[in-house]
């Protein structure tokens, strides 16, 4: 049960971060990378020991509102948030192989999925259905996890290219480099929270506050995912532009020749097993309603399910379309050769 | 104490000034550009574990033992630093055996810290060599890649008191909350509220006030508390016991009555 366990609260990270590392071409050593994930891990201990005094702290407030947006920001989304920011600033960014900005994208995620994979272990220890738990936190937590940290890499990447004409600039890219995650992350808790503290009091909880909530929740989600992509091809263009202007070759570290072959093929099947099941997934409620019950009960599970699948969604398409891409290169150094 | 200092403010690495040639292979000169601040009690083992021709040569640093973790990430050993923090932790979620670990490990980085860094020092001179720069680049990069971290060292002592502080708090027995804690008094008010027949208080908004612990109840490990709630107005003296359901889950019970005064 525990390598199960072990098994399952892994993959998630660990694909996510073979994909990113997968689309800067292998630029980065194998030693950052990991070094950068197991410091990730490391760090949501620290978190862990920052948030417990102030979740106490939280408790004291009587609006539940007012605790539901202490809780989501200054309970969790900043010390979290801080932790990540201080290995990828500190250790990361002062390794010898960060050289591109866009290197600083790999590296916060690699740090935020160390993070998330950590985080993600124990809670599947402590649940009583890990089964679902892993599955509902591969499909939320995790990829969340990892929009937060290309908000972070991209303004930190700004910073990078910022950093040799303007000063000011680059320190506002570093401050907004710890704002938006803590933001993205704080919006993406709050409406969890608030259908959690909604649901501890005896009264059923009003209905309309649920939906609105669940809408809310799928709202963040959407637009925090696009804003991140968004961000992360800006840098990509921007990384490109500084290669050409500033920059002598750097290093590229290709995959050995055979698992090139079959690079094309895993990420097709990968990117389009995602898609398909987060589509499956997210549609399940819609396909099969509950058709007892109030309203409200009934519209729940469907909107949260498809709020849900977004993220897997979204990345299992990236995943996809970088397949479709190593696939189409591959047929054009084949009929050049 | 051993002879190597650890953690030192000497702000200048004790380098040999850049020339044009980048070590060819790897040897004192590399070492000591690799080690940056306070390089003598390494290159010391160095030269003894060269001399001794031994794959295994006895060392001991008293700053890995004392404190591993900040001496670990000072020197830049960050993978080892990440496993000696994360391992006590996962075996103990695993299979319940974390706490002594740690000691061990601490007890290995002791043995076993100066091999790292000469070994470390060694394999990033060959990486860098591999590829293939300019002699001054190599240089630079080998530098960037040695030396210490005071940062480093900072999250090492940040991380060690937090795996230290979750041990204290692992160790120390669950409380049961105060009469006038939130978590309680929204149990109260709930139950109140479900029970506004009785109250005659209605369904309106609630506050508890004048909470205050009258005794012990449940064998000495429960709570009996006295409060007036408030509601429209109006106001009704209660009573309740604050008991564990499940102590070691931090569950408990409140069984609220109405006080005749």
């Amino acid at each position: 049960m525990s390598l199960a366990i072990a098994i399952a609260a892994v993959i998630p990270g660990l694909l996510l971060l073979v994909y990113f590392n997968a689309r800067q071409d292998y630029h980065l050593s194998a030693e950052i990378v990991w070094t950068s994930v197991l410091l990730g891990a490391a760090t949501s201990i620290l978190a862990v020991v920052v948030e417990l005094p102030l979740d106490l702290a939280i408790r004291q407030i009587d609006d539940r509102l007012a605790q539901s947006l202490a809780r989501a920001f200054l309970g969790t989304g900043l010390p979290e948030e801080a932790c990540k920011y201080l290995i990828v600033v500190w250790i990361a960014l002062r390794h010898e192989d960060y050289e591109r900005p866009v290197d600083a994208l790999v590296l916060a995620v690699a740090v935020a999925l160390g993070f998330a994979t950590f985080e993600n272990l124990l809670y599947l220890v402590k649940s009583d259905d890990w089964g679902r738990t892993a599955a509902a936190r591969a499909m939320t937590a995790v990829p969340s996890h990892v929009i937060n940290a290309m908000l972070m890499g991209y303004f930190l990447g700004l910073a990078h290219l910022a950093s040799r004409r303007a000063r000011l600039r680059a320190a506002l890219f570093r401050v907004l480099a710890l704002a938006a995650p803590t933001l993205n992350h704080g919006a993406y808790d709050l409406p969890l929270f608030l259908i959690d503290t909604l649901n501890q009091g005896s009264q059923p909880p009003p209905e309309a506050a649920l939906l609105h909530l669940i809408l809310g929740f799928a709202l963040i989600i959407g637009v925090g995912s696009l804003l991140a992509l968004a961000a992360w091809y800006d840098l990509l263009e921007r990384d490109a532009a500084d290669a050409a202007a500033n920059r002598p070759a750097f290093t590229i570290r290709g995959l050995p020749a055979p698992l090139r072959r079959l690079e094309a093929g895993f990420w097709l099947l990968v990117g389009g097993l995602l898609t398909l099941g987060s589509l499956v997934v997210g549609l399940e409620g819609f396909v099969s309603p509950v058709r007892s019950g109030p309203e409200w009960a009934r519209l729940f599970p469907q909107y949260f399910m498809l709020a849900s699948a977004i993220l897997p969604c979204l990345f299992g398409l990236a995943m996809f379309g970088h397949g479709l891409g190593r696939w189409r290169s591959q047929r054009r150094d084949g009929a050049a050769t | 104490m051993s002879e190597d200092h650890g953690i030192s403010d000497d702000p200048a690495p004790h380098a040999p000034a850049p020339d044009d040639t980048a070590p060819a292979a790897f040897g004192e000169d590399g070492l000591r550009l690799y080690l940056g601040p306070n390089p003598g009690p390494y290159v010391a083992f160095w030269e003894r574990a060269r001399a001794s021709g031994h794959p295994f040569v006895w060392s001991w640093n008293w700053w890995g033992l004392l404190f591993p973790l900040p001496w670990l990430f000072y020197r830049k050993l960050w993978a080892i630093g990440a496993a000696v923090v994360l391992l006590p932790v996962l075996l103990d979620a695993l299979i319940g055996f974390g706490a002594k670990a740690g000691f061990v490990l601490a007890a290995l980085v002791a043995a076993g810290g100066k091999p790292l860094v000469v070994e470390r020092a060694e394999r990033k001179t060959r990486t860098i060599d591999a590829l293939g720069l300019l002699s001054q680049e190599s240089i630079d990069r080998l530098r960037r890649a040695g030396g210490v971290s005071r940062p480093g060292a900072v999250i090492g002592a940040l991380l060690m008191a937090s795996v230290l502080a979750l041990a204290v708090h692992d160790a120390l027995p669950v409380r049961l909350p105060g009469c006038a804690a939130p978590m309680v008094r929204e149990v109260v008010i709930d139950i109140a509220r479900d029970n506004a027949a009785m109250t005659g208080l209605g369904a309106q908004v609630l506050r508890l006030e004048k909470i205050r612990q009258a005794a012990v109840a449940g064998e000495g490990h429960g709570r009996l508390c006295h409060a007036e709630l408030r509601g429209g107005g109006e106001s009704l003296p209660v009573e309740y016991d604050l008991l564990w359901r499940a102590r070691d889950e931090g569950s408990f019970v409140v069984d609220l009555r109405f006080r005749e005064d």
